[in-house]
């Protein structure tokens, strides 16, 4: 059990300390600003940093991880929820298309859809890098919730889906 | 071009001698000559000598001025390049004769009337200042292939040429020194022509070479300094060493195929030290941003790549478009430019020299029913999301692919 642990790290090219090498290197993170591509807010920054080390992050189906996170997981009613978007595939042999903020599709909060569901036919322009690798290039999706109580966000494309983030509302 | 230059604390110094020479002029001279230079008419130099010795108030109120010295073109220094150690000349150890302080007075002595009379005459105007030799350096020091919107910095590996003004050096002065301030110490190291310091004796350009790059979060602390016997005459602002990425080129790597149609390029670069593993702490991003699509392009937006590492290229960039969408005639053109940031410098989002490039969609439907696409990427001084470079060099093309 644990030489099968050790031979799936070292394919996901992991390091002793547990962070494969890939999610030493941090790319940015940017944001739409209009027709404008800028850095994302300092405070979603900080988000995204934690994903190397974040305890909870998706299952791994087919080698393709998903994982979304928040700043925290307690909100005040009406108070904004910005949900930052990470895929990961930690095997070999996949293509990452990584330009963008990528628009996210097949968000669910609470159970409802509430991006488009699946990618139109688009065209691609740029770099394209070998898995394993990590690409945070997706747009920050944002929410706020009127009611108090707990809510849950995930995203799902395809078979692969995300963790699930609960998020505790409370009175202001 | 804006300098830097420092006068030389000999410039202050010789600010208080005219000032006493003028006081005294003031008070004595235009009445009747001073017992000094009785001394001197009457009994010669000689003995005015010893006097001035044993009499320092009298010595500075004869202080030496050096602007009254005759100044051949002769004996300007010619000699420009640099020398091989900043040791004395030997005529440097020598006194010059007209430093003699008797000099100055026998010029006085003769050029007074034997017998005139005291009138009331205009003060004589201030005699020039007495200036030691001054440097001028490049405020900025920044190898010629740092894009504007850099931080001062010069590469490492090549030659950065800096140009010098040395004025007012004469025989026996020394040379003025240049060195790099600040060198070491995970700062980064430079030459100057080809060593730690030079000596020069007259303006000249001489070339600096980045060695060892700066660490990250050191940038900015080494200096270009001109130096003339300790003291300071010139600083160039902090600079750095590092290399940055440049000189954007594509070749074909394949077509694409299957369920897409276009191409994958190899997208290279250059490190502007000549060697991309210099590059360990640059990163590289690419810009796309496309113009108004038709046909089955209308509607595309523009991406970005967010920052990869620039010290190993090639990467490859894919051109595709999803044959599902290619459902009749249409064409889109999207401009490409890279930029870099470096983390030696602290330098972000800055433009990569040369690495502009345009891609072309172009689907035509010369038959009801069969499609044909041509995608093409060509080295083009254009602008994408706001960023704008010369143009990066080679074409690449799919020719008429069948949708």
């Amino acid at each position: 059990m644990s030489a099968m642990k050790n031979e799936d790290e070292a394919q996901a090219g992991q390091e002793a300390d547990g962070i494969a090498e890939y999610l030493r290197h941090w790319p940015g993170l940017y944001m739409r600003q209009g027709d404008k591509i800028v850095e994302a807010l300092p405070e979603d920054v900080v988000v995204a940093k934690t994903y190397p080390t974040a305890k909870v992050k998706g299952r791994a189906v087919g080698g393709i991880r998903l994982t979304i996170l928040t700043k925290k997981t307690c909100y005040r009613v009406n108070e904004e929820v910005r949900v930052i978007h990470v895929m990961e595939v930690i095997e070999p042999g996949h293509k990452m298309f990584v330009m963008g903020p990528k628009q996210v599709y097949g968000e669910y909060v609470d159970g409802k859809l509430v991006t488009p569901e699946a990618h139109p036919q688009q065209v691609y322009d740029g770099l394209v890098l070998d898995s394993p690798n990590v690409d945070y290039n997706y747009d920050i999706t944002t929410y706020s919730f009127d009611t108090p109580g707990r809510h849950e966000i995930y995203w799902q494309v395809g078979e692969v889906r995300s963790n699930k983030l609960e998020l505790d509302v409370v009175e202001s | 071009m804006r300098t830097f230059t420092a006068k030389p604390e000999a410039t202050r110094q010789a600010k208080l001698s005219r000032t006493t020479i003028s006081d005294w002029g003031h008070g004595e001279r235009n009445r009747a000559v001073h017992p000094m230079l009785h001394l001197g008419r009457t009994i010669g130099n000689q003995s005015v000598q010893r006097l001035v010795q044993s009499d320092t108030d009298a010595l500075r109120a004869v202080s030496h001025n050096f602007s009254r010295i005759p100044l051949h073109p002769s004996q300007t220094r010619t000699h420009a390049t640099p020398k091989e150690s900043a040791a004395l000349h030997p005529r440097d150890m020598e006194e010059p004769a007209t430093e003699d302080p008797t000099a100055l007075i026998d010029q006085e002595v003769n050029t007074a009337p034997p017998n005139a009379i005291p009138q009331q005459v205009p003060p004589p105007l201030a005699p020039p200042v007495a200036t030691g030799p001054t440097a001028t350096l490049p405020t900025h020091i920044r190898g010629a292939s740092s894009p504007a919107a850099m931080p001062d910095r010069i590469p490492p590996r090549v030659d950065t040429p800096v140009a010098v003004t040395i004025t007012g050096l004469t025989i026996p002065m020394r040379d003025v020194t240049l060195s790099i301030e600040g060198a070491g110490g995970g700062n980064g190291t430079a030459t100057i022509n080809g060593a730690a310091t030079a000596n020069l004796g007259a303006s000249a350009t001489v070339q600096l070479r980045g060695v060892n790059q700066t660490d990250v979060g050191k940038a900015g602390n080494l200096r270009l300094v001109a130096d003339h016997g300790g003291t300071r005459l010139a600083a160039s602002a902090g600079f750095s060493v590092s290399a940055i990425p440049q000189n954007w080129s594509v070749t074909l790597n394949s077509l694409v195929t299957g369920p897409e149609r276009g191409i994958d390029v190899n997208n290279n670069w250059e490190s502007d030290s000549g060697n991309v593993a210099d590059l360990d702490q640059a990163q590289r991003s690419e810009q796309v941003q496309y113009g108004t699509g038709t046909g089955c392009f209308a509607g595309v937006t523009g991406n970005n790549s967010g920052y990869r590492p620039a010290n190993s290229p090639p990467l490859v960039d894919h051109h595709a478009a999803p044959v599902g969408l290619l459902t009749g005639p249409g064409s889109i053109v999207a401009e490409q430019t890279f930029i870099f940031k470096d983390d030696r410098t602290g330098a972000v989002n800055i433009p990569a020299t040369r690495s502009g490039f345009r891609l072309t969609r172009v689907v035509i439907e010369p038959i009801a029913g069969s499609r044909f696409i041509t995608t093409t990427k060509a080295g083009t001084a254009t602008s994408a999301n706001g960023f704008a470079s010369a143009a990066g060099s080679g074409t690449v093309t799919s020719g008429l692919q069948a949708v």
